[in-house]
């Protein structure tokens, strides 16, 4: 990753890539360092977003970290899902009910997005973080979202491999049909969590998006799984009725745009 | 300042940002004519700046196909997710700063139940300075720090606190009638604080400030207070532009956030 022939305008979202993908707050000898620009341009491209909000200094007042200017917009973007502001109390109510993190999932192209949020009440509960995004098939909300749509499903595979089916795309075209029968997705991890997820639709019965619970220990058997998805489909009734109430809280603000011309967006800048 | 050479890139690129600042807002899409006028730009500048934003997909074109909107691509100013709203972390420098204007004490105070509890605070600097009341529980209508909270439930809330318990007077100046703290309540919304003078403790004047959710729901609310012989009430009404805009500045961060849950102590309700 060179400078070279880079417009002032690239180094700025170079940085300002460099700093959102950062974990920790960045100081401007490594962020030089990284992009290999002289630091004193580094400065100036500092100082520039700083001004604009998009990065701010850490408690140090030496190190960069991601602005509010930054965050209000991916904010901004969430919000632009109709379903995601309402949705915020049927969410905390599923939480509360199961002590488990509950995420509602939403779709940009092929890839899910985290839209909304509500926080275990369980001492220890899985820690999501919003606006995160990832491949539909990859995740069980995004295969809840996936699994139910045939038109989606075979230009996601389409897209997955290039036109051909292969090894992944048969394993994933299996794996949809399965959540198809089963009606829902119930995956566990190593470490013990579990993620339960099931589809959201609009009352022309096509899938927009999916509500996951996403546990953070196994303590819970079967019979937990069972109660959790009763409570899970409880929530899912709540909110297809207020979008039959309101068939615009179901609305793809990306609707006019076909899904693969959005997955550029997704790849890293930087 | 950078040489000139810099400096026109600078500016350049400094145009970029605020274009797509004009995005964060809650307005689907944007027309070029629309933010030349808004900014002040030409249209050429504003088409070469959505021209560069959209090839990194921080805008796309809306379906009308001559207006802008959000792209996926902000979702990578959050590439690691946005953490949820940690209010004594977020709240931290603007108390600082209100702490610096001031040299009062400042403190933070959330919501449980039928009271408001403090939960951080920076002292006051001067010989004397009010302590900070951490973890001390005050009814919703009994001090500043609550009402500012108060204020900003729905009105039904309001009242359902209003009937469902006795409301207890501290010192003189407590507020406890429910026609007097509805008259406060509408004064709060309005001016976007609430004051008080010993109204729970005797001798310490305070305005607290409300800390709004995305829903226009309190998460808490942020206190200045000191001793009523230092904080008289000239001094405050000087302070006040100044504390309000920092509040404001606070609340663009707090209500990009839902309300958490309300945590109810059954020993507090």
């Amino acid at each position: 990753m060179s400078a070279t022939a880079n417009s002032s305008v690239d180094q700025v979202f170079d940085v300002l890539a460099l700093i959102s993908a950062s974990a920790d707050p960045i100081g401007v000898a490594q962020l030089a360092r990284t992009l290999d620009v002289p630091t004193s341009t580094a400065h100036r491209v500092l100082a520039t977003l700083e001004e604009a909000g998009y990065v701010t200094r850490d408690t140090t007042g030496t190190k960069y970290q991601l602005g509010l200017g930054a965050q209000e917009l991916a904010h901004a973007l969430l919000r632009r899902f109709p379903l995601q502001p309402v949705s915020q109390p049927s969410l905390q109510r599923l939480a509360a009910a199961t002590g488990e993190t509950v995420v509602l999932c939403g779709r940009v192209g092929f890839y899910r997005v985290r839209l909304a949020s509500a926080e275990g009440t369980s001492d220890v509960h899985a820690a999501p973080r919003l606006g995160q995004t990832a491949r539909l098939g990859d995740t069980p909300g995004g295969r809840a979202i996936l699994a139910f749509d045939d038109e989606l499903r075979a230009g996601y595979l389409r897209w997955l491999g290039g036109g051909r089916a292969n090894a992944a795309t048969r394993a994933l075209q299996k794996q949809l049909d399965q959540v198809r029968k089963d009606g829902r997705v119930l995956e566990s991890y190593d470490d013990g969590r579990t993620n339960l997820a099931v589809p959201l639709r609009d009352p022309d019965g096509h899938t927009f998006a999916s509500i996951a619970v996403e546990a953070a220990e196994s303590s819970g058997g079967e019979r937990t799984q069972r109660a959790r998805l009763a409570r899970l489909r409880g929530t899912v009734e709540e909110l297809e009725a207020l979008v039959r109430e309101r068939p615009e809280l179901a609305a793809d603000p990306f609707a006019h745009i076909p899904p693969e011309d959005l997955s550029p967006g997704f790849d890293p800048i930087a | 300042m950078p040489d000139h050479r810099d400096f026109g890139g600078n500016r350049a690129t400094a145009r970029v940002l605020l274009i797509l600042s004009q995005f964060a807002g809650d307005t689907d899409s944007h027309g070029v004519s629309e933010l030349s006028r808004e900014l002040g730009m030409t249209k050429n500048m504003i088409h070469r700046a959505l021209k560069t934003l959209t090839r990194y997909h921080y805008l796309v074109r809306d379906e009308s196909g001559t207006r802008y909107q959000l792209g996926p691509g902000v979702l990578q100013l959050g590439r690691l997710g946005l953490e949820p709203l940690n209010l004594p972390v977020v709240a931290a420098p603007y108390m600082q700063r209100m702490q610096e204007l001031t040299d009062e004490t400042v403190s933070l105070a959330v919501r449980t139940g039928r009271t408001a509890v403090t939960i951080a605070g920076l002292r006051g600097r001067g010989d004397i300075a009010r302590r900070v009341p951490f973890g001390r529980y005050v009814p919703l209508h009994a001090s500043p720090a609550s009402r500012a909270i108060l204020a900003c439930l729905p009105d039904a809330e309001i009242d359902a606190y209003l009937t469902a318990g006795p409301l207890e007077r501290y010192t003189s100046t407590t507020l406890a009638e429910p026609d007097e703290i509805w008259d406060e309540v509408r004064l709060v919304r309005e001016q976007g604080y609430a004051r008080g003078r010993g109204d729970h403790v005797r001798g310490t004047t305070g305005a607290a400030f409300p800390i709004l959710a995305s829903d226009g729901t309190p998460h808490g609310s942020i206190t200045i207070a000191g001793p009523d012989s230092r904080l008289r009430a000239e001094r405050l009404d000087a302070l006040l532009p100044e504390l309000l805009r920092i509040a404001a500045e606070l609340n663009r961060h707090t209500q990009l956030y839902p309300a958490e849950p309300l945590a109810q102590p059954a020993a507090h309700r």
